[in-house]
């Protein structure tokens, strides 16, 4: 199963996917012109990895910002892994936000609501 | 050079501290400038700063894919929306403006819309963007822009029309971010 490795733009964040150690991350803004022509090859690699096998998935979400287009995307995607989830696979989320972002802060909780596996919310420090 | 518009808009910032305005073919590179900017000019205020990019990056994408005048951005790609945007500053808050055609149906629809997200109470306007996001896409675009502005603003914001021919009307967008929005 191929990699997806996507490098951050102004608007787009930078995407890894990585079959080989279980690896989700998506890392920098989000605010495509078209969300979810954005997010397809996500759901694509999704839908291949959570294909008949159990495998265990580490997700790390550190988005400084996402528009609200994307924030649907980005439930699509804890909705797909509550699923996989569900039917057995380890599934482990990290979500992070910068101290006094409360916003981002809320956001994690909102999407954590609910789900079957392990949502972290860290906060990261000032440099 | 027109002196009298230039001088109105001369003496109006003055009054308000005019940190961005134009009009022009709202490309996704233009927001993703301008974003950058006020992400520079408001870093260190995170709370604040990510509230203002949020609510700008809303109401420029609006134009860009919902305003009734497409032209060519000269950057390739498909034609983007025609509009103007200001942001200024007046007395501890942050006005963030657009000004745009559409059509005459969809600006009553708006003006609903906006009526009903202006006068719920926050927890009311959480739960139905929350309804909202869950809820199944009509189309490329979630529809979820009001909704990020009704949160983001606490509610302030507004709509205003005026009518310009039988099809369309020219509608202002504001919205209104308090700057002590990291101290609350």
């Amino acid at each position: 199963m191929n990699e997806l490795n996507l490098e951050s733009g102004v608007s787009t964040p930078g995407v890894l996917l990585s079959a080989d150690s279980g690896a989700m991350r998506l890392t920098g803004e989000c605010y495509p012109e078209n969300a979810v022509e954005f997010f397809r090859p996500v759901f694509q690699w999704l839908d291949e990895y959570m294909d008949g096998r159990h495998r265990p998935l580490k997700v790390e979400v550190s988005l400084s910002y996402f528009n609200s287009s994307s924030s649907k995307c980005l439930l699509d995607v804890v909705e797909r892994l509550d699923e996989y989830a569900r039917q057995g696979a380890s599934v482990m989320l990290w979500w992070h936000y910068a101290e006094g972002d409360e916003d981002l802060l809320e956001s994690g909780k909102e999407l954590a609501d609910g789900v079957s596996f392990p949502f972290h919310l860290v906060m990261d420090e000032e440099a | 050079m027109d002196t009298k518009r230039m001088h109105r808009v001369y003496t109006r910032s003055g009054h308000n501290r005019m940190l961005i305005t134009f009009k022009t073919v709202v490309s996704q590179p233009l927001i993703e400038r301008l974003a950058q900017t006020i992400k520079e000019q408001w870093g260190p205020k995170k709370l604040y700063a990510g509230r203002l990019q949020a609510v700008f990056v809303e109401m420029a994408q609006n134009v860009l894919h919902h305003s009734a005048e497409k032209a060519d951005a000269g950057e390739g790609g498909t034609p983007c929306g025609v509009g103007m945007m200001e942001i200024s500053e007046e007395e501890g808050r942050i006005k963030v403006q657009s000004g745009n055609l559409i059509l005459r149906d969809e600006s009553l629809r708006l003006a609903e819309q906006v009526d009903w997200w202006t006068s719920c109470e926050a927890e009311e306007r959480k739960r139905r963007q929350d309804r909202q996001r869950k809820a199944p896409r009509h189309g490329p675009h979630a529809g979820l822009g009001l909704a990020e502005l009704a949160v983001k603003t606490g509610g302030r914001f507004y709509v205003n029309f005026e009518t310009v021919s039988d099809r369309y009307d020219f509608v202002v967008i504001t919205a209104i971010l308090e700057t002590g929005a990291d101290h609350e």
